[in-house]
């Protein structure tokens, strides 16, 4: 259970406040509502690049990295296809320094074509650290818009090609941030070792003058239903094969998420699952074999994902994943088996949570998503699925036609073991 | 109102504790205890000095190390993972070059149930021969796929330079080592390196001390698992490479690896503290000097840094960074220039007194909350250190002078000593 204190500003910014006097620090978590989904498909990417050009100076504060490292302070961010997200964790006594810093840049940035070059080259170093000079580097970037035809999921964070972030103008990063990063379209947290009260005064103090400002609501088109199953193959130079499917499942907000959630944990959670028993263990038809939910505010995608041993064939990969899923479907958990990943969650809750960063994040997304609270319902609502659940939403799900297969093909000889 | 006037920052942070409780079970294995956090959870860790140093042949230690939870007299790996699964408890172990780990997190309400598994697991596992084969099989795999790396390449290349291919930490691994290790390498090295004689345990998080430290006796405190054997000190001949500059083509390379460094020395070194400010300046975090000039002003890389590696018998210094295989050559002459900055102008006071705050903030991360704790004890006890390295680091960063830095960088980092790899196009 972790407790917290709720505030909206006039200007529409919504607080959340949790003490946890176990620590001699402080976290601020500031979350905009914005992510590469909103952006449009010509200039993806733009909201990653945005938040690397936050980092470069605002109205009032020309270097934010140095005020952050002589307040004590440690400070990063992401982006992922709903929100952008930034966080300073630092010694409690000095919050105030990441009040300052944090209203600054939403009060206004200094946006210089000088920082905007040198940005979009780290980015694109990025791009190519991360998804080009890597075996299977390129996995996303294939995958996704195997999967979504028209919602804007179907490009990654990082952008669908480098040309995207050369072509980015000023104008183009301004108007993101103008449209996007309002006082009422974003979630402020704070955890650690503070006063609830003069923390709501800090907070007054250094946004509460923030002007309210229209953000543009958003209307993402919303994926059509798949009608048949789609197949992509490709080769590259890696060592073994590769399988990624995707299959369309619910909202983040949807009732069917938490039996998703749980399926993935029956498939793919831990060294006791069925997929790592089964594929890895006893036929040995994988090397690594994983199952997830991405979990996105729109309807997101459930995952299954394999590397193959050396001289398994593909098409056999195939069968045994879909073998295991027809076994799942007509033999659903028993109640031991499904006590264990609900067990395993709650643990898993209690792990992330023995840091004040992580409580931060957590109470700003659950804000965001219509209520911090939620945050301390969700075990009771995983704890109340039944194995009939589980198997109709499993039955839903791995329908054949709301399938997408990557099947990423090795084009070299693997060397002899 | 006025926001161009910044709040007052307080860098006089005391940092209160960085201590723990230390008692020993009958058999003398050291406990080191610190309650930490608020979420009602536990970390066990299992410190043994297991790692690639001690192994007779390659691969020996990590096997061992991996294969732990894959059987044990009584269980079967899956009979253990269910049971750990069940619980929501979960294993991480790992070997470095030096130790072995075997860590257990569990909910504190279920400790009392799943810490005889871990007991079990290290003190009679059975390393089943067809699960042995099946984890080679899949290391093979991605040792494979992981040494194709451009910084793999360039890691691997950088070790073998400074201690030559035949030290413990030059030596690198080769596809034909994978079926050269059998059962009996893992039974005879687990008898003699996973013994009570050549143990630590470190508990952290939300518990009843007693009552931990009573199961703990009852489960780790006999001589029902000492070893005859005690690791001695071992004699080991350091090659360094006559070739300090070294370019790894790589067919296709979109970006190239770039290391430069140099040994140096761990924890114990006296100069080590002071070091770790000079690193720091250099390459230690977001506002470096390196990160500043290479990231932020040339755009050359995403990420650049510079780390003091330990080792319980040595210690380098790297600098790493992945570039555009145009911008290796100009990255590297920039990395020149800071290291020669260093030596030729000393700090200034007002980038020493960022430093001193960014060192003393991250200090104070270091031991806040159970986790953080347990690494920070860990990281004591690889180097037989007690928590008067804490106070002595933290006296380094408030005292030392531009000029002992200036210093510094004449004896250690002055560009001729440096080994260089680049591995990519």
């Amino acid at each position: 259970m972790i407790d917290f204190t709720r505030m909206r500003l006039d200007n529409g910014l919504r607080v959340i406040i949790h003490r946890d006097t176990s620590t001699p620090m402080a976290a601020v978590n500031l979350l905009y509502d914005a992510g590469s989904g909103d952006e449009d498909p010509e200039r993806t990417g733009l909201a990653h690049l945005l938040e690397h050009l936050m980092f470069g100076g605002s109205l009032n504060i020309p270097s934010y990295d140095k005020i952050v490292q002589k307040a004590g302070g440690e400070n990063n961010a992401f982006t992922n296809n709903d929100i952008t997200n930034y966080y300073i964790q630092l010694p409690a006594v000095n919050l105030e320094t990441a009040l300052w810093l944090e209203s600054d840049r939403m009060h206004g940035l200094r946006f210089t074509q000088k920082g905007l070059a040198i940005q979009k080259s780290v980015v694109i170093e990025e791009f190519k650290q991360r998804y080009l000079n890597q075996p299977y580097g390129d996995i996303w970037l294939l995958l996704r818009p195997l999967a979504y035809k028209v919602h804007p999921y179907r490009w990654p964070t990082i952008g669908s090609e480098i040309t995207h972030i050369e072509n980015t103008t000023l104008d183009e990063v301004e108007n993101f941030f103008h449209e996007h990063y309002c006082p009422s379209n974003a979630v402020l947290t704070i955890t650690g070792n503070i006063e609830e009260k003069t923390c709501m005064n800090l907070v007054m103090k250094w946004f509460g003058n923030i002007e309210r400002r229209k953000h543009s609501s958003r209307k993402l088109p919303s994926e059509p239903a798949q009608e048949k199953a789609r197949k992509l193959e490709v080769t590259k130079t890696v060592p073994y094969h590769d399988i990624s499917i995707a299959f369309h499942m619910s909202s983040r907000m949807s009732a069917d998420y938490y039996p998703a959630d749980i399926i993935s944990d029956l498939l793919a959670g831990g060294k006791s699952s069925r997929l790592y028993r089964h594929l890895v263990m006893e036929n040995k038809i994988f090397s690594s074999i994983n199952a997830y939910i991405t979990g996105e505010r729109d309807p997101g995608l459930f995952i299954i994902k394999g590397r193959l041993m050396k001289g398994i064939e593909m098409e056999c990969a195939c069968e045994a994943i879909n073998n295991e899923i027809n076994d799942f479907i007509s033999s659903p958990p028993g109640n031991r088996e499904l006590d264990k990943v609900k067990n395993k969650i709650e643990a898993t809750r209690q792990y992330t949570h023995t840091d004040i960063l992580h409580k931060a994040m957590d109470l700003s997304y659950y804000e965001l998503l219509g209520d911090a609270g939620i945050l301390n319902q969700e075990l009771v609502k995983y704890s109340k699925i039944t194995p009939g659940q589980v198997q109709e939403i499993a039955g839903s799900i791995f329908d054949p036609d709301n399938s997408s297969t990557l099947l990423y093909y090795s084009n070299l000889k693997p060397p002899k073991n | 109102m006025n926001r161009s006037k910044a709040p007052r920052i307080n860098n006089k942070i005391e940092i209160a504790r960085t201590d723990h409780v230390v008692v020993k079970l009958q058999n003398s294995i050291p406990v080191h205890i610190k309650q930490a956090g608020s979420q009602p959870v536990v970390r066990i860790d299992m410190v043994f000095r297991a790692g690639s140093w001690w192994q007779p042949k390659t691969l020996v230690a990590s096997t061992t190390n991996a294969m732990l939870s894959e059987g044990t007299l009584k269980s079967t790996g899956e009979e253990i993972a269910n049971k750990l699964d069940y619980y929501g408890a979960y294993l991480n172990s790992s070997a470095d070059r030096d130790n072995a780990f075997i860590s257990l997190y569990s909910l504190t309400k279920h400790l009392g149930v799943v810490l005889p598994q871990l007991a079990e697991i290290i003190k009679n596992p059975s390393f089943p021969e067809g699960e042995l084969q099946t984890y080679l099989n899949r290391r093979l795999q991605s040792y494979i796929t992981e040494k194709v790396k451009v910084n793999n390449i360039a890691r691997e290349k950088f070790s073998t330079n400074i201690y030559g291919s035949r030290h413990p930490y030059g030596q690198v691994l080769s596809v034909s080592d994978f079926s050269r290790i059998s059962r009996e390498d893992l039974v005879e090295f687990h008898n003699q390196f996973y013994s009570s004689g050549n143990c630590n345990i470190i508990v952290t998080g939300n518990f009843e001390e007693t009552a931990v430290i009573n199961i703990l006796e009852e489960l780790f405190g006999g001589h029902d698992w000492s070893s005859p054997l005690t690791p001695s000190e071992k004699k080991v001949i350091k090659r360094p490479s006559s070739k300090k500059q070294v370019f790894i083509p790589k067919k296709d390379a979109i970006q190239s690896a770039v290391r430069v460094g140099r040994e140096l020395f761990n924890k114990r070194h006296p100069d080590y503290c002071e070091m770790q400010v000079l690193n720091n300046i250099l390459g230690g975090h977001f506002g470096s000097r390196l990160m500043q000039n290479i990231r932020e002003k040339k755009g050359y890389t995403y990420g650049i840094g510079s780390a003091m590696v330990g080792l319980r018998n040595s210690g380098f210094l790297v600098i790493v960074s992945e570039v555009d295989t145009g911008y290796w050559a100009a990255t590297i002459k920039e990395i020149y220039k800071e290291l020669n900055k260093l030596c030729d102008k000393p700090v200034s006071y007002r980038e020493l007194e960022l430093t001193r705050s960014q060192m003393v903030g991250e200090t104070l991360r270091g031991f806040d909350g159970p986790f953080a704790w347990a690494d920070s004890i860990r990281n004591l006890i690889e180097y037989d250190l007690d928590h008067t390295f804490n106070q002595k680091m933290i006296s380094a960063i408030r005292n030392i002078s531009p000029r002992q830095l200036q210093d510094l960088a004449i004896k250690y980092l002055s560009p001729e000593k440096m080994y260089e790899v680049v591995s990519g196009g």
